[in-house]
């Protein structure tokens, strides 16, 4: 090599073009020739980025809190005795648990870094138990877990003293056949994790440690899964490089972001055979660069262990070669299907039986799968089902009962509801994920009949039924498409629970509760109202249920605000006020008692605010505006409340700004009915208006935004036309016409920005009016007609807009002293009016239409039509009753029109 | 800690020819860079991947630049003394972590991050083959520890060395293949 070097030093300095010439004038020889080139290969290729590496590598691991800095910390029951190591993501310390008389030495490690330190926790909390139920022999056991004072993650281990099972079997001088020999304990230990659905994803040497006993264990079960950070749909490489792998073992459906299954697990103990068979790694990296591990993972097969190992060819061609190819087979459904399998193979080539495994000459065609996208739905759901099947055989073994307890949890929970969440958004899923469903229908059912009444298996198995049927239909998530499934599934779940139902069961009580929400939310998505309310009656029933045995509990005090709620909105749409008040007053009064147990929790009091909501609008349609005004002020001090605590909040500020036009249209926005109180309703309009200009300028943007602000000014404006403040409502109104327009070109089909645009017409005509600018307000007036005749009339059953807009051009054309016009228009509107009493809705509006045509009237001076359309506003006014205000009200218009039609009397 | 008047002082004695203000020097940067490193992985900033780069550059704002206006002399040695300094502390980190390794019982190492686990060479292997490249070649060495160490682009490292920008990048690819080849040997062996 020492004259390649020094023939390459000065060789660099000729430009790369004439570095043939070089080559040829400098190396005569063959040999030092192809040492050169070598080297000039590599300068231009990976040698930067190796020695980057290295400096990186030892970087991180500088980048350590010193050694002595945890020793004799506590961390939870256990004190830290010494550093066992350090790595990517973490620290390992040996430690002794402190609350205990015997002595017990476990392994703590600390996470360090992470994709996201709190995410670990959730998960650790979430599979905690799944984790600490993985007993076997060969399994270091996961014994607790939490998280540090400073906060970091941290989980305890079985401390295991033992060497990686290379090592341990080079110590020994093992022969093949005692490497072979010692992997068979460590399959059945994945076996048994593979049972209970946990996958280990990082096996390799220094994971599996052989005691001074020659008892394997397996470390770091589920750990992987733990710290591996939270990848988006179709995001691969962002995450990949992050994740806790081994790159040097890692299997090629981990490097592309692909679906972790047992398969991983099964070519990752192939590799870890390799490496006993032939002393070297599965995959040869040696630069660690991404491009380079993609390369040796993704590209490259694992070579035969008799290739790598010429020596000992005769012992490893055959069947150890083809063992070690299947199980490490770049496709996952061409590896053995389950570690099973491959155990299998392993004692049949040890008692020189013929083994399964099969040369593959496809397998050459590594790049080929990997460049396939995605994997196929029917190929993956092949794999799933191997696991169905691994939990059913297991299933009437000895340890049956007192597994199934788990088996049921594990396959609802983890294989149900994860593998199915994986695959859900791949494209052509859908027959793999009704494969899954129904496989885990048919498990499901064969347990119901052995269930006996054990409340422990028919609570889980009901829970089960419940999630499956959630997959099947539920209307608010992505689901298969089958209501009728899903429906059955409940109604399976509600037969299970029934027996168990009212018997002081909490747990049955809580799940037959969901039950029957969930069934409600179906039938409602199904437009069966009826029996969507029935539903939810017996959902309440069980709410009750519970209450009456543990008062106060806040998760059924939710569940009631959401059922009443929804009983209340049902009731309402199908013509119940009555009923649909009965339950708003009673989803209210459950999320007080929820707020006030804890005042300062803001999901709470959002759930009093849509409450308190919920009742005041019911009670404004249903004309008790006493009750609806007070409820609305009530609703503004929550949202009041809330608004002050989160100033920043938007959502907060949009909500209040709602409430506060909530209060303002009961007390005096004329499109609706009112108390009259236009002081009132101006006070609490001008907030809005200015809650509305303050969310406009946060996104200018935002249309919604912008329409709320130009409903916001119509309101407020047209009170203070009202208040007989003229020109300081014109403006608003005008400014709330120069929002909308833009939206209404924008969005030309839109009847919410048209009802805006004509009612602003019609209300800038009166103020115009009002200002003698006649010309312009006819002019409007006009057209707003026009517009609503055009644009709403054809889409609305109701025309009120035409109504009100034929209304206010009579106004306006009877205050520009245009009697001849005017006259024919109210002599229209008034004949429609006559013709059809239903054409408005409420008396509420009959009387300020009647009233309104007999002030046209008295101004036209035809005294005797203003006469009529006076005793017919006085009459419909009669029938109008409600609280103390609504009721002065009413009298204060009946005394008006006493006195018009007094005066008017000849 | 080391005060700024003090480094910059050292800074000019070394400049001047005094090569004991070198020997003065770098175990000032290196104590510096020690607190900074342990500093960025205080458990309010885990995830935090620490580079080398932002250590010498970081440890230059708090030695040299906080107290004086450093002139551009000051700053080029500045760089020669820390990336000496991050290469001893690398390597003294290499040292204790190989010791622990030896440790009986020693456990099972944590599932790694991406780039780091298993490769079979580190930082020392690095420093000694930068050692040998130092007896023939030392302006090449000189320009790796200044790339790989200080974290210093190629044109400052032209300008810190005065040497021109081609003929460095020239020189670093030729000792980069070198190293790498001497680190990891040839695949026939």
């Amino acid at each position: 090599m020492a004259r390649a070097e020094a023939t390459v030093r000065p060789g660099l300095r000729p430009a790369a073009g004439q570095r043939e010439l070089f080559l040829d004038r400098e190396c005569a020889d063959p040999e030092l020739r192809r040492q050169v080139t070598e080297l000039l290969a590599e300068s231009d290729a990976g040698a930067s980025e190796f020695l980057q590496a290295l400096v990186t590598q030892d970087s991180v691991a500088l980048a350590a809190p010193a050694l002595e800095d945890r020793a004799g910390e506590t961390i939870g029951s256990y004190r830290i005795e010494r550093e066992l190591g350090r790595g990517g993501m973490g620290d390992v310390f040996l430690a002794r648990r402190v609350d205990q008389e015997f002595d017990k030495l476990v392994a703590v490690k600390i996470v360090r870094r992470g994709p996201d330190l709190s995410e670990v926790l959730r998960r650790f909390r979430q599979e905690r138990q799944i984790l600490a139920r993985l007993e076997h022999p060969n399994i270091a056991r996961l014994l607790d877990g939490g998280s540090t004072a400073d906060g970091l993650p941290y989980l305890v281990m079985e401390y295991v003293e033992g060497l990686p099972i290379t090592e341990y079997c080079d110590s020994r001088g093992a022969s093949i056949e005692d490497r072979c020999r010692s992997m068979l304990p460590v399959c059945d230990a994945l076996l048994h994790a593979h049972r209970n659905l946990v996958v280990h994803r990082d096996l390799k040497p220094s994971n599996i440690l052989v005691t001074s006993e020659g008892v394997p264990k397996l470390l770091d079960f589920g750990i992987a899964k733990l710290l591996e950070p939270e990848q988006a749909a179709g995001d691969q490489t962002a995450t990949v490089f992050h994740r806790p792998l081994t790159p040097d073992y890692a299997s090629p459906e981990q490097l592309l972001g692909r679906p972790i299954t047992t398969a991983t697990d099964v070519y990752l103990l192939g590799g870890v055979l390799f490496q006993l068979l032939t002393g070297r790694k599965p995959h040869q990296i040696t630069g660690y660069t991404p491009e380079e591990i993609d390369r040796a993972v993704c590209h490259t097969p694992i070579p035969k262990p008799s290739q790598v190992k010429p020596e000992a060819r005769r012992k490893l061609e055959g069947d150890l070669d083809n063992i070690v190819l299947r199980a490490t087979h770049a496709e996952p459904e061409q590896r053995y299907a389950s570690v099973e399998q491959m155990a299998g193979d392993l004692e049949r080539y040890l008692a020189h039986r013929p083994v399964l495994a099969r040369p593959d000459s496809l397998r050459y065609r590594a790049g080929k799968w990997v460049r396939r996208s995605p994997v196929t739905a029917a190929a993956l759901a092949l794999v799933l089902l191997s696991i169905t099947a691994g939990v059913a055989g297991t299933l009437y073994q000895a340890r049956r009962a007192e597994r199934r307890f788990q088996q049921v949890r594990n396959l609802a929970k983890s294989f149900v509801f994860d593998v199915h969440d994986q695959i859900a958004t791949l494209p052509g899923a859908t027959q793999a994920r009704k494969t899954i469903v129904s496989t885990a229908l048919t498990y499901l059912e064969n347990l119901s009949k052995e269930a006996g009444g054990d409340a422990d298996v028919t609570r889980e198995l009901a829970a089960a039924y419940l999630k499956i049927g959630a997959v099947q239909g539920d209307p608010v998530s992505s689901n298969l498409g089958d209501p009728v499934g899903a429906m059955q599934s409940y109604r399976n779940a509600e037969t299970l629970l029934a027996p168990l139902n009212s018997r002081g069961d909490l747990e049955a009580d809580r799940l037959l509760m969901s039950v029957y929400t969930r069934m409600s939310a179906l039938q409602r998505s199904k437009a069966d109202a009826a029996a969507a309310i029935e539903s939810i009656r017996l959902a309440r029933r069980c709410a009750d249920q519970i209450l009456a045995r543990l008062p106060g509990d806040s998760e059924t005090l939710a569940a009631v605000v959401d059922l009443d709620l929804s009983l209340s909105r049902s009731l309402r749409a199908s013509g119940d006020p009555k009923g649909a008040g009965v339950a708003a007053h009673s989803a209210m009064a459950a999320a007080e008692k929820l707020s006030a147990g804890q005042p300062n929790d803001a999901t709470l009091l959002a759930g009093l605010a849509d409450a308190v909501s919920n009742l005041g609008v019911l009670q404004a349609q249903s004309g008790d505006l006493d009750s609806a005004a007070a409820t609305f002020r009530h609703l503004v001090e929550i949202r009041e409340r809330m608004a002050r605590d989160q100033p920043g909040n938007v959502v907060y500020q949009r909500q209040l700004m709602i409430a506060y036009g909530h209060v303002g249209d009961v007390l005096g926005f004329r499109a609706g009915e009112h108390l009259g109180d236009f002081a009132g309703a101006a006070e609490v309009l001008g907030k809005a208006v200015a809650i509305a200009e303050w969310l406009a300028r946060q996104d200018p943007s935002d249309e919604k935004a912008r329409f709320d602000l130009a409903s916001a000014k119509l309101r407020f404006g047209t009170v203070l036309l009202e208040q007989g403040h003229a020109p300081d409502g014109l403006a608003q109104l005008e400014e709330a016409d120069r929002l909308n327009a833009p939206l209404l070109r924008k969005n030309a089909s839109s009847t919410l920005y048209l009802a805006n645009s004509i009612v602003l017409k019609t209300t800038i005509a009166e103020a115009l009016v009002g200002l003698g600018r006649s010309n312009d307000a006819v002019r409007l007036a006009r057209q707003a007609v026009a517009d609503a005749r055009a644009g709403i009339a054809p889409r609305l059953a109701t025309p009120s807009q035409v109504l009100h807009s034929q209304l206010g051009l009579a106004i306006v054309l009877a205050r520009a002293h245009r009697a001849d016009e005017a006259g024919q228009v109210a002599g229209s509107l008034g004949a429609a009016l006559a013709g059809d009493a239903q054409l408005l809705r409420t008396g509420w509006l009959r009387a300020y239409f009647y009233s309104e045509l007999g002030g046209i009237y008295q101004q036209l001076g035809q005294s005797g039509a203003a006469r009529t359309w006076f005793t017919k506003s006085r009459e419909a006014w009669g029938r109008i009753g409600g609280g103390p205000l609504l009721s002065a009200r009413r009298d204060s218009e009946i005394r008006r029109l006493d006195a018009a039609l007094d005066n008017r009397r000849p | 800690m080391a005060d700024g008047g003090e480094i910059t002082r050292l800074l000019r004695a070394w400049s001047r020819g005094d090569g004991d203000a070198l020997e003065a020097l770098i175990p000032l940067v290196y104590e510096e860079l020690r607190r900074l490193a342990a500093g960025q992985m205080r458990a309010e900033n885990p995830g935090h991947t620490l580079s080398p780069t932002g250590l010498v550059h970081e440890s230059f704002l708090k030695l040299v630049e906080q107290k004086h206006s450093p002139d551009w002399q000051d700053r080029k040695h500045f760089f020669v003394v820390a990336s000496k300094a991050m290469r001893q502390l690398l390597v003294d980190h290499a040292r204790r972590k190989h010791a622990r390794k030896r440790d009986p019982g020693a456990p099972a190492e944590w599932p790694g991050q991406y780039q780091m686990p298993g490769a079979p060479w580190d930082v020392i292997d690095l420093d000694r083959a930068l050692d040998r490249l130092e007896q023939n070649e030392p302006r090449m060495a000189k320009a790796v520890e200044l790339r790989f160490f200080g974290g210093l682009n190629l044109d400052e490292i032209a300008t810190t060395m005065d040497v021109s920008a081609p003929t460095i990048s020239r020189e670093l690819r030729l000792a980069e293949a070198w190293l790498a080849h001497e680190i990891r040997g040839d695949p026939q062996d």
